[in-house]
């Protein structure tokens, strides 16, 4: 499936920027960090800036986004902003964040499973 | 536990031993909580909205920056940093100039629920590393957070959050870090919405807001002060320009030292009565009915005071300050010279204005600002309409103790009612040392003013009652005149003067009289006397001459016989 056509007023700029804070390499920093850099390999790529940023590396970072809990997942563009809270296990709820289409059931386990 | 006898004052080591406090610096509390909260762990200050938790915790780091060398973190989870540091500036702190002198560290931690999906399972990882960093930066002793529990309705996973918060309270006590925790009510009267009280244990401060009548009062209370000696009463505080302030009822310890100094209260012969005036520093109470002279005694001790050098405070809830001038002009006492030299500062104030809390705030700061040696005020019973009876009687007592704390003489006049004048004051009669109680005695179509000293502690004191007359030269009390119901005053002191006057112009006249009449018997008698003597003379003289003439007769007769006998012989010699 594609990204939704009015994501790309402007093809130079990526239609979504978002960052990552983790905790070292916690399971729960661990389990968001893949969940998300899938999210982007698979249906962003190349329309997607991710930064991951470890809080401890740059507290004066959580102070600006207001960050408390971790993992959290900022969407920063598109606008309105989002912070997306917790290990991202939840994945619909981290793709409607997201704005993405969400996933069908997968009739075997009744989870959604990614769609290709 | 040591024991230490009474009135040793410091209070503190009577808390367990090793329990060390960390001092707020908030005016009143220290001396409640027995030298301040629990060092290096956390308290929780809870109360419902707008009770003034937020300024207890904040100025509890202000105090401490500033007073105790202690910088501190405060991290704000409802308010943004600039609405913190204007409702600050409010109380007289400059929080953005501390933060710049890095004894403070604000930072808002508000979340955003809007913004916000929960999608997974998550920790607090976030929250600890920035206060961490904080903590760090400033060398942070002292931490405050601003209301934590809302985090546990903001994530929608409170079990989490409530793991998180234990780990967050056992990190902070392992560095030691003295913290304030501040918690809202619950509806029905939970400590905290969200129990947030299981993680603090050492130490509970309630804070109240009521409005009672309209007037509104705060109240703090510790609820719970594990291994301290606390005070358990509600203390009434209030949040002044100059910060919190919490109200204690009266000091701990009744340490104040007694001072034997005598002055005098400007009127001669109630000086006399006391046996030399009242001692400086005690608690002076004038009761009594409507136009009983009241704010006259209160004035001739201002006076007395000015006279001295001394400065002399004046709070009146009844009259203006030129009102106050120019009645008392009229008893020849001239307050208003004595305000030019600035020796004399006269605050009004109806008391209905403010609440009476505000009320004693202000006073101290008054009693801190003009550093009076005496302090009057006219009169309490002008509060009783701003609170409930019980209210006003606390707060006099309040009031009563600031001035003592300081050995300022303190006079009060209370309004009383014909009929109960004693009972009425029975609140505060027993923390006053002197209390005089001005009578109007309404007899022949007249009212007049008697005086009695009811108590005067630590000295000898007049028993009698006397009258009390203001002249236009002040007042003046009047030896007793008792007459056969009772005693005398007014015109009836002045009838029974003229009866006595004339009782004994009455008996001067009787005992001149008598004098006359005993001269005139006297002279009576005398004549009598005389008279008789004279009688008694003529007695003697006809006597007398008897005598003499039987004298004479014997002799005669004894010649005519001697006469005889010769004629006898001479015949015998002639015959025979």
């Amino acid at each position: 499936m594609s990204a939704t056509p009015e994501a790309l007023p402007d093809p130079a700029r990526p239609t979504m920027v978002l960052t990552l804070y983790i905790s070292g390499a916690s399971p729960r920093s661990s389990a968001a960090l893949m969940t998300i850099r899938r999210i982007c390999d698979e249906e962003l790529a190349g329309r997607v800036e991710l930064n991951v940023v470890d809080i401890r590396s740059n507290p004066a970072a959580l102070v600006q986004d207001h960050v408390l809990a971790v993992p959290v997942l900022i969407r920063r563009w598109p606008e309105p902003l989002r912070h997306i809270v917790g290990d991202l296990a939840n994945a619909e709820r981290v793709r409607a964040a997201l704005d993405l289409a969400p996933l069908p059931l997968a009739p075997e386990s009744g989870r959604p499973t990614p769609q290709r | 536990m040591p024991i230490h006898p009474l009135g040793s004052g410091d209070a503190i080591q009577l808390s367990l031993p090793g329990l060390r406090k960390a001092p707020t610096g908030i005016r009143g509390f220290d001396a409640i909580s027995d030298g301040g909260l629990p060092q290096g762990r956390p308290t929780l200050v809870t109360g419902s909205a707008g009770s003034g938790k937020t300024m207890f915790a904040t100025e509890f780091l202000v105090r401490g920056a500033l007073s105790y060398n202690e910088p501190g973190v405060l991290l704000a989870f409802e308010e943004s940093v600039q609405d913190l540091a204007a409702n600050m500036a409010s109380l007289g702190f400059d929080l953005t100039a501390m933060v710049a002198a890095r004894q403070l560290v604000i930072e808002s931690c508000r979340i955003r629920s809007a913004e916000q999906v929960l999608a997974g399972s998550f920790d607090l990882e976030g929250l600890f590393v920035r206060l961490e960093t904080a903590v760090d930066r400033i060398g942070a002793k002292r931490v405050v957070l601003d209301t934590i529990e809302v985090l546990l309705a903001s994530f929608g996973q409170e079990g989490i959050v409530r793991s998180e918060l234990i780990r967050l309270f056992d990190w902070l006590k392992q560095r030691g870090l003295t913290t304030v925790v501040t918690g809202e009510r619950g509806r029905r009267g939970e400590l905290t919405r969200y129990g947030i009280e299981e993680y603090v244990s050492d130490c509970v401060v309630v804070l109240d807001h009521r409005v009672q009548d309209e007037i509104s009062t705060r109240r703090l209370r510790l609820v719970k002060y594990r291994g301290s000696i606390h005070g358990t009463n509600e203390y009434p505080f209030l949040i002044t320009d100059r910060g919190f302030m919490v109200l204690p009822i009266t000091s701990l310890g009744l340490t104040y030292p007694a001072s034997r100094d005598r002055i005098s209260t400007g009127i001669v012969e109630l000086d006399q009565m006391l046996s030399g005036g009242i001692f400086r520093g005690s608690t002076l109470l004038i009761t009594g009915t409507s136009g009983t002279g009241k704010t006259t005694v209160m004035a001739h001790l201002i006076e007395a005071a000015c006279r001295r050098g001394e400065r002399a405070l004046l709070i009146s809830f009844e009259e203006s300050p030129d009102q106050l001038i120019r009645n008392l002009s009229s008893v020849g006492i001239d307050l208003q010279a004595w305000l030019d030299t600035g020796l004399l500062l006269i605050w009004a104030d109806r008391g209905s204005s403010k609440g009476l809390e505000e009320h004693l705030g202000r006073l101290e700061r008054l009693l801190d600002d003009f550093q009076p040696s005496l302090a009057a005020l006219d009169a309490m019973g002008n509060l009783s309409h701003i609170g409930s009876e019980r209210e006003v009687m606390t707060t006099l007592v309040r009031e009563i103790d600031l001035m003592k704390r300081r050995g300022i003489t303190a006079a009060i006049s209370a309004l009383t009612h014909q009929g109960n004048e004693e009972k009425s004051v029975i609140g505060i009669s027993s923390i006053t040392d002197t209390w005089l109680l001005l009578r109007n005695v309404e007899s022949d179509g007249e009212r007049n003013r008697l005086l009695v000293v009811i108590k005067s502690r630590g000295m000898s004191h007049s028993n009698q009652v006397r009258e009390f007359c203001i002249t236009d030269q002040g007042a003046r009390l009047l030896d007793v005149a008792i007459g056969p119901d009772g005693v005398l005053t007014g015109s009836a002191r002045a009838q029974h003067q003229v009866r006595l006057q004339a009782t004994a112009v009455r008996r001067q006249a009787e005992i001149q009289r008598r004098r006359q009449a005993l001269e005139h018997r006297r002279a009576q008698v005398e004549e009598q006397v005389a008279a008789l003597q004279e009688q008694l003379d003529g007695e003697r003289a006809d006597l007398e001459a008897l005598v003499l003439e039987e004298q004479e007769r014997s002799v005669s007769e004894a010649s005519l016989l001697l006469q005889a006998e010769q004629n006898r012989t001479a015949r015998q010699g002639q015959g025979p």
